[in-house]
C-alpha cells in the first residue's frame, strides 16, 4: 500500500493550507494519503503520454495535459498523474495566464498504477472525478500492458494490443492504441 | 509483476477444455490462457470465510450456493472465480437430482480476491467480462486497501471502505455484510 494514510481526519481548509509534500498528498474523505513516489516506467508514461496529448490538443488549442496539478472539488483535493482539460475550461487570470489553483475535476483523468499501489484506492480517485463530471478515465497498469477506460454510467473496459484508446470527443479523430503507449517503454 | 502467465499460442475454447488441468488453475478468455496465482494466507481465509459465509445464509433456504474455485464455462471463455455464488434455481442438476460437475453458465455474483503481484487489470476483466454476460453482481477485493470495488451492470464501480455495507444478491433478502466485518476475519490474534 504505497499510498500512505498520513493522519487523523483533518478539514480540506487546514489540509490545503498545510505544506506541500514530495511525493504529494491527496486528501479524500477527511484523511491524507501520500502517492508515491513514481519510478521509471511510471514516469515515462506519464511524461510521454502527456507530452502527446500535448502536441495534438495545443497548437488548436483542444486540450491542455498537466502533470501533477492539484485539483481540488467536490470537498477533497487530489493530484492526478495526468489531467487533461478541454481549452475553454482551464482557469485563467486577468492577464490570460492560466491559475495557480484548479478547483475543477479534470475533463480526462489519467492514473498509472505504481508497484504495491492500491488498485482500489487509485480507482476510488477515478471514479470520484467521474461523479463530478470528468468525462473519461484512463488507469494503466504497466505490469499487465493495459489500459482500463472509464466513462459515465458504464463499466469499465480493459483494452489490449492493438486496442484503440477512447480520447477525449475535442481531440477529434486522434487514435492511440494500447500498443502505441506501451512501445514508449522500449528504448532499444 | 503479472503473476497469470500468458500462453503465446491461440487455441479454440474447446482445444482448450481438452488439456489437462494445471494447478493452479488455468482461464481461457479472449483466445488465450492466463494461470491463476496460488492463493496465500489472506486470500486463503477471506475465500474460505466468505463462502462460508454466503452459505450459512443462504443454503438451508435453497437460496443460493457459493461455490470456490468452480470451472465456469459461457461467453467462449472458462474462468474460475475465487468464488462463484449461483442463485439455487440456477444451479444445474442431474437426473437424480446431483450437481452436475461442469457448469456452463454465468455465476450470478462473481467475487475475486487480488493476490500480491496480481494484476488488477487482468482481475477486472474476468469481473467485466462476467459482468457482460449476465452477471448481476461482482466483488473486487484488495486486502492491502482493506476494501472492496462493487461492480453492476452499466454502472461504474463503487469502492467501499469501513463500516459500508456491501451490495449481495437480492435474493439473500436482507443480509448485510459491512467491508469491516469482511476484513475482520483476517484477524487471528
Amino acid at each position: 500500500m504505497l499510498s500512505t494514510e498520513l493522519s487523523a481526519k483533518i478539514s480540506l481548509e487546514d489540509f490545503l493550507k498545510s505544506p506541500e509534500t514530495k511525493p504529494a498528498s491527496e486528501y479524500i474523505n477527511g484523511r491524507i494519503y501520500q502517492k508515491p513516489m513514481p519510478q521509471g516506467k511510471h514516469s515515462r508514461i506519464q511524461t510521454r503520454l502527456s507530452a502527446v496529448i500535448n502536441q495534438v490538443g495545443e497548437p488548436s488549442k483542444l486540450a491542455l495535459a498537466l502533470t501533477e496539478l492539484r485539483c481540488t472539488f467536490g470537498g477533497r483535493s487530489i493530484v492526478p498523474d495526468i489531467a487533461v482539460f478541454e481549452w475553454s475550461r482551464i482557469p485563467v487570470d486577468a492577464d490570460g495566464e492560466v491559475m495557480n489553483q484548479f478547483k475543477i475535476p479534470p475533463d480526462w483523468t489519467i492514473e498509472i498504477l505504481s508497484p504495491d499501489q492500491s488498485p482500489n484506492r487509485v480507482i476510488n480517485k477515478i471514479v470520484f472525478c467521474i461523479n463530478q463530471g470528468a468525462k473519461l478515465a484512463w488507469f494503466i497498469d504497466p505490469g499487465d500492458k493495459s489500459v482500463m477506460v472509464f466513462q459515465p454510467n458504464q463499466l469499465p473496459e480493459v483494452k489490449y494490443d492493438t486496442d484503440n484508446l477512447p480520447v477525449l470527443g475535442v481531440l477529434g479523430d486522434w487514435q492511440l492504441s494500447t500498443a502505441d503507449l506501451f512501445g514508449w517503454l522500449k528504448l532499444n | 509483476m503479472v503473476s497469470s502467465i500468458q500462453s503465446d499460442s491461440k487455441l479454440s475454447l474447446e482445444e482448450f477444455l481438452k488439456l489437462p488441468e494445471t494447478k493452479p488453475a488455468s482461464e481461457y478468455i479472449d483466445g488465450h490462457i492466463y494461470q491463476k496465482p496460488i492463493p496465500q494466507g489472506e486470500h486463503s481465509v477471506i475465500q474460505t470465510e466468505l463462502s462460508a459465509a454466503i452459505n450459512r445464509v443462504s443454503k438451508h433456504q435453497k437460496l443460493a450456493h457459493a461455490f470456490t474455485e468452480l470451472r465456469c464455462t459461457f461467453g467462449g471463455g472458462s474462468v474460475l472465480p475465487n468464488i462463484a455464488v449461483f442463485e439455487w434455481q440456477r444451479i444445474p442438476l442431474r437426473p437424480n437430482g446431483r450437481i452436475e460437475n461442469r457448469f456452463l453458465i454465468t455465476p450470478d455474483w462473481t467475487i475475486e480476491i487480488l493476490s500480491p503481484d496480481q494484476s488488477p487489470n487482468r482481475v477486472i476483466k474476468k469481473i467485466s467480462f462476467c459482468l457482460k454476460h449476465e452477471t448481476k453482481l461482482g466483488w473486487f477485493i484488495d486486502l492491502e486497501d482493506e476494501s472492496v470495488s462493487v461492480f453492476q451492470s452499466n454502472q461504474l464501480p463503487e469502492v467501499k471502505y469501513n463500516t459500508d455495507t456491501l451490495p449481495v444478491l437480492s435474493v439473500l433478502g436482507d443480509w448485510q455484510l459491512s467491508v469491516a466485518e469482511l476484513f475482520s476475519w483476517l484477524s487471528f490474534a
